[in-house]
């Protein structure tokens, strides 16, 4: 029985729905027009308006992005939602907090919805003060009210203004003395015309990271760029692709400098899954061992010790991932349930869990679904 | 695939032209979540309903968990009982 009940189930990665409250409650009074709002969308007769986020005059379709309400799997669609549709544990803290109960989990760590799960939404802002400030709006809202319901239960991630790398710095610096644990950063700046992990542009964020001991969790989309082959592919292709954005961020990020500027960096794969890990390793290590002579990158250090001492991963349900747990590493997995996402296995994580694990040992079992995180995420027990 | 500028009600494409910046989002609402509490409970109760008297501990625990479940169906019905 390797999940025991004092076992503490964290999830690193879940994600929450702004309250429409988030930036009309803390913007200055000159931005409320401006600043995010939430607005009703006509959808046509005999259907109640939809709920969208207005930003600058901008309509966002996804504010809890899309509902799934009476359907069965094989009519989910994308289609604007109601806050009405959705569980209350979407948007209230409180709530969110007797769902995992249900759920058997005891911790999460939520990303963005509307702002996207790196905050990217605002690179998009003309405005770049209002842009700034809603940056700002947001974390403060996670600390102050998100994460406020329940400081040993939730664990604080905060977006940045990624326009600008000294506003980073600065939001970093600002929101770790007020207690925040992890930073949501895009899996690959470039699609987002944003410099590479291969330039000096993002060292003092970097830096910043370090110095502060706050994990990047890289969630797998947060590049704006998606796995697809062909316009007219279904949208399964996709959808089973989706980890490749993190083997893309593991490759790029163990072949560029970033690890060797910055030796106490951490960086979390958020929904990318596992069990890929050992192959691409394996495929990395091959590449270096045979490729490095003649290329601008390190010679010294094979890429899987990098791997080893900065990458953790997360896995929803993956069995090779937990066969493979040795090859992975057992201090670099970790655990997600990814509500409130319909993918997620509410209100039976625990158990799924439980059944998934069933052949690792206790002490591994623990460190997959707790210990690790507390380790990497500095949050104490 | 991220959302960008839409167009508004008086003109240009609707909101439900445009992505959010992934497809997998679909959300726990009312009616799913509480399809999966209704099916939860059926399914505890099942088991509760096939663990032998002399197991004690074990059925303790699935009227546990039978009594969080239906609790947590109580306090969260919506409008439509959801």
């Amino acid at each position: 029985m390797p999940l025991q009940p004092h076992m503490k189930l964290l999830s690193v990665d879940d994600h929450l729905i702004e309250p429409p409250h988030v930036w009309t409650d803390r913007l200055p009074a000159r931005y409320r027009e401006s600043g995010p709002a939430i607005v009703e969308h006509p959808r046509g007769e005999g259907r109640a308006p939809a709920e969208v986020w207005r930003y600058e005059g901008r309509l966002y379709p996804n504010i809890g992005l899309n509902a799934v309400a009476g359907k069965p799997p094989e009519e989910y669609g994308i289609e604007p939602t109601r806050y009405d549709d959705m569980i209350p544990g979407c948007y209230d803290p409180r709530a969110r907090l007797a769902d995992m109960d249900i759920d058997g989990v005891w911790g999460a760590m939520c990303f963005p919805s509307f702002p996207r799960f790196a905050g990217t939404v605002f690179l998009e802002g003309e405005d770049r003060e209002l842009a700034h400030l809603c940056v700002r709006a947001w974390n403060d809202y996670v600390l102050d009210e998100w994460c406020a319901a329940a400081p040993d239960r939730f664990i604080p991630l905060i977006i940045l203004p990624l326009w600008d790398v000294d506003l980073c710095v600065a939001e970093i610096q600002r929101c770790a003395a007020r207690g925040a644990k992890a930073i949501a950063f895009p899996e690959n700046p470039v699609p987002l015309g944003l410099p590479s992990f291969h330039t000096d542009h993002w060292d003092p964020v970097l830096s910043a990271a370090e110095e502060a001991d706050m994990p990047l969790c890289m969630h797998f989309g947060t590049s704006g760029q998606a796995p697809i082959t062909a316009p007219e592919a279904p949208m399964a292709v996709m959808i089973a692709l989706f980890g490749c954005n993190s083997m893309y961020a593991t490759a790029d990020l163990l072949f560029s400098p970033v690890f060797h500027r910055h030796p106490r960096l951490k960086i979390g794969l958020s929904e990318g899954g596992i069990g890929w890990i050992p192959y691409l390793l394996e495929r990395i290590d091959g590449t270096w061992e045979r490729h490095r002579h003649y290329q601008n990158i390190n010679h010294d250090v094979r890429p899987s010790e990098l791997f080893a001492r900065h990458i953790h991963g997360c896995f929803i349900d993956d069995e090779f991932g937990i066969q493979a747990r040795h090859a992975i590493g057992i201090d670099n997995i970790t655990w997600e349930c990814d509500y409130p996402h319909s993918d997620s296995y509410w209100p039976k994580s625990r158990a799924i869990a439980a059944e998934r694990l069933a052949g690792v040992p206790d002490d591994e079992a623990h460190k997959i679904v707790e210990l690790n995180t507390r380790r990497l995420y500095n949050f104490g027990a | 695939m991220t959302g960008g500028p839409a167009g508004g009600p008086a003109g240009g494409p609707p909101p439900e032209a445009e992505r959010s910046d992934w497809t997998d989002q679909d959300l726990l609402t009312r009616d799913e979540a509480g399809g999966r509490i209704r099916a939860e409970i059926a399914e505890t109760q099942a088991r509760l309903d096939r663990t032998d008297p002399s197991r004690a501990e074990e059925r303790a625990a699935l009227e546990r968990r039978l009594r969080a479940l239906r609790a947590h169906a109580a306090a969260s019905a919506g409008p439509s009982g959801a």
